[in-house]
């Protein structure tokens, strides 16, 4: 099973170059201070003065950068505190794959390595060229920076996220691609509020056979374009949650990306990933919708545009609210879906092409094609209304033929019951890619 | 990054009564052999999605209290003492971000009121540790 993940990379790159042709606008943050020599540390496994990454990041200081020769490396990296601003990480092999970090048994005082790297409290931290997979926790991991980069990146089949960054004010992920992933391949969540907000960029990245492509939990000033989001339990899902810091998820943008496919049932008892989610609501009765390509859970003034919607079996695009947040705060509010196509033109269709539980106000669609595919009510007639709209409850109280659906969906049970629920059918050929049930 | 103390290694005697007892506070450090007054008691505070367990928790000057991970975590935690008795370096008590196989250990010497958070889930995740004098 892993083989064929590992067999779709070279894909991947086709894919990718073929909806991404700016790729080179990807540029690392110049540098405050000009790198020399001695700012230079050289990691490799046999005849450098260091053999690990970790001794290397403990040696170095603000703005350094340390080259990691090709190799695999079994260590956990922690990088911690702003002495350590600016450093940047970067493999050296002419691939990502050729700077390998291996959780498998990597320790970090007496403990399973959590991470392959993680930058804690540090500003402007570039990991670049590099590879990491099955890490107790997650890949590349940084929380609590202004500004960081994640380069030409490759993570799998981590417990938790591939690339994670939590509260951190500006940022951007690129070029890199995660696979079975526990939760999901790529993470912003946590974001603080901001009066001049700086944005982060998720861009020209692939995300395939995860729980979730990407996911964040109060994630906040995120454009998410440009990317391939296929073969997930579900595509992308930005959402709120009580549990966490700076409710809810509000202000983001995804956009120009391809979102097809996503109908992974790790549900599945011999699913090669697993979520280790034990639900949602009273007893975890309630389990994360599968077969779907973008989930607005929660979320407040997000863009959905401009994207190729197709093949996901449950739904395109859904947006609802949860009434079990206490806080009142996960309301689906003035959420937008413009100008997507969906459906492949009628060729690869999705199990309908929106679903909108009529909660919160002023959710709307407009210019999503001919022919679109509604889960319509039989008491609210208005649930896509066109933009812009005041429509909805105005609370998190939806549409109770919605709501009633969604909680059968979500409290399926056994859970790959859901598949039920799924409109399948065959999907179009795509070079190099193969359809994923798990 | 934070230092994480190794734990000394218990006496094999004291290993094997841990074992066949399952006890969840246990004696540690050989405190028989060394003929201490106090033993030294190990009480257990589980991380888990998205809780401590217990969330008050009660203990005695120079016992110890061990976080430990729970296997079903979905979630990354942290525990982060965020308030302690005057002179009590926090940054000593706080430990990394973890989600699975991972546990942190400390011994408290100065009576007192603690309380721990975890950063990710500061609402979620809240332990009330309270330090008594012998």
């Amino acid at each position: 099973m892993r083989g064929s993940i590992r067999g779709g990379l070279a894909a991947i790159a086709c894919l990718a170059t073929a909806i991404a042709p700016a790729v080179a606008a990807a540029k690392p943050k110049p540098s405050k201070t000009k790198t020399t020599t001695k700012n230079v540390f050289v990691v490799c496994k046999h005849g450098c003065r260091y053999t690990t990454i970790q001794r290397a990041v403990n040696a170095s200081g603000k703005h350094a950068t340390i080259q990691v020769k090709p190799g695999t490396y079994s260590e956990g990296v922690v990088v911690q505190g702003h002495r350590h601003d600016g450093l940047t990480i970067e493999g050296t092999g002419k691939t990502p794959s050729a700077v390998y970090l291996n959780g498998t048994h990597a320790r970090v005082q007496g403990n399973a390595a959590q991470n392959a790297i993680e930058g804690a409290n540090v500003n402007d931290l570039t990991l670049e060229n590099m590879k990491e997979q099955h890490y107790a926790a997650n890949g590349f991991f940084i929380k609590g920076c202004h500004g960081y980069l994640m380069k030409n990146l490759i993570a799998g089949f981590n417990h938790a996220y591939g690339m994670y960054v939590f509260r951190c004010v500006g940022g951007r992920m690129t070029q890199s691609v995660g696979f079975g992933n526990g939760d999901s391949a790529f993470y912003i969540g946590g974001t603080p509020f901001q009066r001049k907000p700086v944005w982060s960029s998720v861009d020209h990245d692939t995300a395939y056979k995860n729980v979730l492509g990407y996911s964040g939990t109060n994630s906040k000033y995120v454009r998410i374009t440009k990317s391939m989001f296929y073969n997930n339990g579900a595509g992308v899902v930005p959402n709120t949650l009580s549990s966490e810091p700076f409710q809810p998820a509000s202000t983001g943008v995804i956009a120009n990306n391809k979102i097809f496919w996503n109908d992974f049932d790790y549900y599945r008892p011999n699913s090669p990933v697993k979520t280790v989610s034990s639900g949602l609501g009273p007893g975890g009765a309630l389990n994360y919708p599968i077969g779907a390509g973008v989930i607005l859970f929660g979320t407040t003034g997000w863009v959905v545009k401009h994207n190729q919607i197709f093949g996901n079996w449950l739904w395109g695009g859904a947006a609802f609210s949860d009434p079990t947040n206490p806080s009142l705060k996960a309301m689906n509010n003035d959420n937008r879906f413009i100008d997507n196509q969906m459906g492949h033109d009628g060729k690869d269709p999705n199990g309908v092409d929106f679903f909108n539980d009529g909660s919160g106000r002023g959710t709307c669609f407009a210019n999503n094609g001919s022919g679109l595919t509604l889960q319509t009510s039989s008491t609210d007639p208005n649930l896509y209304e066109q933009c812009p709209t005041t429509a909805g409850t105005g609370t998190v109280n939806g549409d109770g033929t919605q709501v009633a659906l969604l909680l059968g969906i979500a409290g399926s049970n056994p859970p790959t019951a859901q598949e039920k629920f799924w409109h399948k059918h065959p999907h179009t050929k795509i070079k190099g890619i193969r359809p994923f049930r798990g | 990054m934070h230092t994480l103390t190794l734990t000394r290694r218990a006496p094999l005697a004291a290993v094997t009564a841990m074992a066949l007892t399952g006890a969840v506070a246990a004696p540690v450090a050989g405190a028989a052999a060394n003929h201490h007054k106090h033993r030294t008691v190990v009480k257990k505070v589980k991380v888990a999605d998205d809780f401590f367990s217990p969330q008050k928790l009660t203990i005695k000057v120079g016992d110890k209290v061990k976080f430990v991970w729970a296997s079903t975590n979905f979630n990354t935690h942290n525990v982060t003492l965020v308030k302690a008795p005057k002179g009590v370096n926090k940054r000593k008590f706080s430990s990394m971000d973890a989600s699975t196989r991972f546990h942190f250990e400390r011994k408290f010497t100065v009576p007192g009121k603690y309380h721990f958070l975890c950063t990710f889930h500061p609402t979620m995740m809240n332990l009330y540790l309270t330090v008594k004098k012998k």
